[in-house]
């Protein structure tokens, strides 16, 4: 039986391509974003990014905190087991998320008036 | 690769696949990857390995047992609802694709092309669920990430099951 076979190589090179198309979408189709969407199950509030904050938000037992600073947003520190949020990093530019999954939170850029908030604030 | 007939071959090795398969997901909940890549849910796919082979080995049907199995026990072993959600429907998507492989693509494809396959597909079904648990498409930028990866976690998995698979060849 033959190692490696055409349709192997096939899927590979069709992966590739879709990252490689995916990756160029992203490099030219976004701006820098100017509000920061925070989604604590389901229910989302808004924040602009060029105001500096810090918020403390908890739940599902999790106690997470992000950070509004320079223009990106970020999750400081979690209780989370696993900490993908905290290692994740900062995010500035529109559409750029960073998810907590244990905890149901999630923080994304956005531009003006692009999404339906429960909350506007700031 | 011949298909055993004995239906008490495939009983006891059904059964080896699916503790097989736990031994795998549980010796990956052990070594998180996160170092690596900061996704939630972003693992090697071991138990891939064991449906694989029951595709293959023992069958359709039990193949598609195992798949069920395997998201199941894991979730109540050591997982919770929303992980066994997500390795179910991650694992159905990568089916899929199995069945594409085994009827439609048969001998053009190799353990290492399907298991790249099954890994994008198992990374994109675990995106989807998670854009509709969060109610949020821009999930879905996260695949930008995992395609790639796929490629390389499958190419392992491929390797190992073609490695299982000359055992397989001569004792199922």
């Amino acid at each position: 039986m033959k190692k490696i076979k055409i349709g192997d190589v096939i899927v590979i090179l069709l992966l590739l391509l879709i990252t490689a198309g995916v990756f160029c979408f992203r490099l030219f189709g976004f701006e820098n974003g100017n509000t920061v969407v925070i989604s604590v199950d389901g229910v989302s509030s808004s924040y602009p990014l060029d105001i500096d904050r810090t918020l403390v938000i908890e739940n599902e037992g999790i106690t997470l905190t992000v950070v509004i600073k320079d223009k990106k947003a970020y999750i400081d520190n979690s209780d989370c087991p696993e900490k993908n949020c905290v290692l994740s990093g900062k995010i500035g530019k529109k559409g750029e998320i960073v998810v907590c999954a244990p905890s149901k939170v999630y923080i994304k850029i956005a531009g003006e008036g692009e999404n339906d908030y429960d909350f506007i604030l700031g | 690769m011949t298909m055993t007939s004995s239906s008490a071959k495939r009983v006891a090795f059904g059964g080896l696949f699916v503790v097989l398969s736990l031994m795998f997901s549980y010796m990956e909940s052990l070594v998180p990857l996160n170092f690596l890549l900061p996704i939630p849910g972003f693992k090697l796919g071991l138990a891939n390995v064991c449906v694989m082979l029951a595709l293959y080995y023992l069958g359709t049907v039990d193949a598609f047992i195992i798949t069920l199995l395997k998201s199941l026990l894991t979730a109540m072993l050591f997982g919770t609802p929303m992980s066994f959600v997500f390795s179910l429907v991650g694992g159905l998507f990568a089916f899929c694709f199995l069945l594409f492989a085994k009827y439609i693509i048969k001998e053009k494809i190799g353990f290492i092309g399907i298991s790249v396959a099954c890994a994008a597909l198992h990374n994109f079904g675990q995106v989807a669920t998670a854009s509709v648990i969060f109610k949020d498409t821009a999930i879905f930028w996260y695949m930008e990430w995992l395609l790639p990866v796929s490629i390389a976690t499958g190419i392992i998995t491929g390797l190992l099951a073609v490695a299982f698979g000359r055992f397989a060849e001569k004792r199922i």
